[in-house]
């Protein structure tokens, strides 16, 4: 199945802005299943890679708030890690379909300013590097003779967290040799000129997205000051236009 | 020209000076070659010319450094780039771009060049690297050499005068190697441009270079023609690794020191006797894992092709081949982190007392500090044992540096350090993925004695580009080919007589009229 990489791109911005806005439970939940269907229809093998550390992350953030914070706050702690559950769907989702030069691409034609979309574009470019270093340093585990094939659980995430914090460092090293190759490339650029190298161009649909996007948007504004079902139930509905929009 | 005067260089809040003192000049169309111990300040140095001193990295400095009159403090980086070029040491990390197309415009793009402009430069920097097939090609797709390459023609697509190189063979097959400097000596040659490179290989590079600069401790010890240095200095006392014939040459006291195999049959030849004395370990019978008809494939590139290999107990079998033929798949499909699409792994011992280093020793990073790193294997295991935590460190001389972050290592203590957290749990079969990658000659030369002390029982596999390690340890060599072992067995009987797979000193004594043909390292002939 192919998806259409600006609809794609409308839909994680839009999947951001709400998780980031909203405190209704159940909205989230409902964003939540939003950033799942389209991964699971796409690739089912590449999404649970890119989210086997969200989860490992996400279990870490449920047991440090339930000590924290205790029980009572359960409700709070669930809209948190429904959040970056989220967050995380739609980013490993939107890094399966859209490449760097697409994305540069689609940043100029919503006519963004360069310096900022090319840094967003290389920050993106970034997320799957890091899901291989990840990877990679989950293999020295193995290399170092530690196996888990046949433990439970609770061994493989114990197991796979000391490879969170490894992972920061070794990103904080990827991002000062990113931030060094730019520097040598003589970023950021002095005129307005950045080719197209994808030949993408903007159809009537994306226009239609775009303003579903800002609709449902609007609609989430709007219910935090009157908490109407009718503007929740948009933006229900313009999420899932937008979801099930993402297929080309 | 570039002119550096009285510099001097510190990062940040360090209290040691980098670099002292540095008076230099660098004039177009000369080849100039930079070595020295790690730490010796060549890094920094680059850095001061290319601008990243002091645009990216800060510190204090004193002195100036002068691009065409200009102070580079007063010079915007894309200003810089414009005149300087650079390659740094991995060139996968330079490359940040999805495709070669786009790796090779933005840079144009940031400088303010029109299109057409940019087509016509990038059309003339891959055809004059020979890699105009690559245009179009994706950049994760691209094997190491090529990647290199890319890089390179991004580092020339401005036009720069000068190009700066940071070991730019590190990564590379023999064969790749001599082919990027042949190039850049091509480049030199016919287009003037300033050669500056660090590099610790000077077997491949001196005998193109006009000029070697020796550095030590920061400051520039000496400057001039590379033959003229051998004769002055030893050079192994610098961390640098001289051409072997030019060291037998020395040792013979020959009174001429030649920098390739040709000017070496003149001076040696008479000197290789007719009969070594060479006595190599021959490897047990006992097969412990055994890779039955292996096929393995990216996507639709099939990278193993049925290949068959036996790992026989208390060997060293070093696995060679170009970058992309497959080498480290097979390794991490004989350690189970990969999956044959077809075939088997037959395991004769516990699949858990397989241990594998890997290229980059920051893989292994877990901990905050060494001894934490190393003892977590154990403890991860359910083997911990103080007592081999500290025998480990001994052994792989990390006593004085127990406490330190592994990120803030030198390059050869963090290749003991990766070994120290997979040699801990006592291994039955170690994997070596390119453990020479980037060391200076000294620090390789310690790795070379020190495995020979760490492997006495257990058995290796080691992967490596660099044949005189190879021909120091191994037992065994296999060549990996389109997929497939071309070639397997005794070291002496793979290596000797071959272009490729072999040390210069055995390609010396071939192309000797007599000589014991079997000779592979400088000390057989001594």
């Amino acid at each position: 199945m192919k998806l259409d990489p600006i609809i794609t791109t409308i839909w994680l911005a839009l999947i951001i802005t709400l998780s980031l806005i909203t405190y209704d439970l159940h909205l989230v939940i409902i964003i939540l299943i939003a950033s799942i269907i389209p991964p699971l229809l796409l690739s089912r093998k590449d999404w649970m890679k890119y989210m086997k550390y969200s989860g490992i992350s996400a279990i870490m953030i449920l047991a440090f708030n339930f000590i924290l914070l205790g029980p009572d706050k359960l409700d709070f702690t669930l809209i948190l890690i429904f959040k970056f559950l989220a967050i995380s769907s739609a980013f490993a989702l939107f890094s399966m379909v859209v490449d760097f030069d697409t994305l540069l691409d689609i940043m100029a034609l919503l006519r963004m300013p360069d310096k900022a979309s090319a840094s967003i574009a290389i920050s993106m470019r970034f997320f799957p590097d890091i899901m291989d270093m990840a990877r990679d340093i989950e293999s020295t585990l193995i290399a170092r003779g530690i196996r888990y094939e046949n433990k439970g659980w609770k061994e493989k995430i114990k197991a796979r967290t000391p490879v969170l914090s490894s992972l920061l460092l070794l990103s904080l090293e990827k991002s000062i040799t990113i931030a060094e190759a730019l520097e040598l490339k003589g970023f950021p650029k002095k005129s307005k000129i950045r080719n197209k190298s994808t030949g993408i161009i903007i159809k009537k649909y994306h226009h239609i997205g775009l303003l579903t996007a800002l609709s449902g948007l609007i609609a989430v504004v709007m219910s935090n000051f009157w908490n109407s079902i009718l503007l929740k139930g948009f933006c229900c509905l313009s999420l899932l236009i937008i979801t099930l929009g993402v297929k080309r | 020209m570039i002119l550096i005067k009285n510099y001097s260089f510190k990062y940040g809040e360090s209290a040691h000076w980098a670099l002292k003192e540095i008076n230099i000049e660098f004039n177009r169309g000369e080849f100039t070659v930079i070595a020295g111990p790690s730490g010796s300040g060549k890094s920094t140095l680059l850095r001061s010319i290319n601008g990243l001193i002091p645009h990216f990295y800060t510190g204090k400095y004193c002195g100036t450094v002068n691009i065409n009159g200009k102070n580079v403090d007063e010079m915007s980086p894309a200003e810089i780039a414009g005149h300087i070029g650079t390659l740094l040491q991995d060139p996968e990390k330079q490359v940040i771009m999805n495709t070669v197309h786009r790796e090779l415009s933005f840079p144009l793009e940031n400088m303010g060049y029109d299109r057409t402009e940019i087509e016509k430069r990038i059309e003339d920097v891959l055809q004059i690297l020979d890699i105009g097939h690559l245009k179009y090609r994706k950049t994760s797709e691209l094997s190491g050499g090529e990647i290199q390459k890319v890089a390179l023609a991004g580092a020339l697509i401005r036009h720069p005068k000068f190009l700066i190189l940071d070991e730019p063979t590190t990564q590379l097959d023999p064969r790749s190697a001599e082919d990027i400097i042949d190039l850049l000596k091509r480049l030199n040659e016919d287009a003037g441009i300033g050669i500056i490179i660090v590099e610790h290989n000077m077997e491949k590079v001196l005998r193109r270079a006009d000029r070697l600069i020796l550095m030590k401790d920061g400051r520039i010890v000496d400057d001039r023609d590379p033959a003229e240095i051998m004769r002055r200095w030893n050079l192994d006392d610098f961390g640098v690794g001289m051409p072997p014939v030019s060291r037998i040459a020395i040792k013979l006291n020959t009174g001429y020191v030649p920098l390739s195999v040709k000017e070496a049959l003149k001076v040696i030849c008479s000197h290789v006797p007719e009969k070594a004395n060479i006595k190599d370990k021959k490897s047990d019978e006992e097969c412990i894992v055994y890779a039955k008809n292996i096929h393995f494939s990216y996507g639709s590139h099939e990278v193993l092709d049925g290949v068959n290999i036996k790992i026989n107990k208390g060997e060293i079998l070093a696995i060679v081949g170009k970058n992309g033929s497959g080498k480290t798949t097979l390794a991490k499909i004989i350690l189970g982190l990969l999956k044959p699409k077809r075939g088997k792994v037959e395991y004769r011992i516990d699949k858990s007392k397989i241990g594998m280093v890997f290229q980059d020793p920051l893989l292994h990073i877990i901990g905050n500090s060494v001894e934490e790193d190393i003892a977590y294997t154990l403890k991860a295991r359910g083997e911990y044992s103080e007592e081999k935590v500290k025998n480990i460190m001994k052994l792989l001389e990390l006593c004085d540096v127990s406490n330190r972050n592994p990120l803030d290592l030198s390059g050869g203590e963090r290749f003991r350090f990766a070994l120290g957290t997979v040699l801990v749990f006592e291994p039955e079969l170690l994997i070596l993925d390119e453990p020479t990658r980037g060391l200076s000659w000294n620090h390789k030369s310690k790795l070379i004695s020190l495995l020979k002390k760490v492997i006495k029982n257990g058995s290796v596999i080691l992967i490596s580009h660099d044949m005189d390690l190879i021909a120091r340890v191994a037992t065994r060599v296999a060549i990996l080919s389109d997929g497939k072992i071309i070639v397997q067995g005794p070291k002496r009987e793979v290596m000797c007589g071959t272009y490729n797979y072999t040390t210069q000193v055995n390609r010396l004594v071939s192309a000797c009229p007599k000589g014991d043909r079997r000779i592979l390292t400088e000390e057989e002939i001594m």
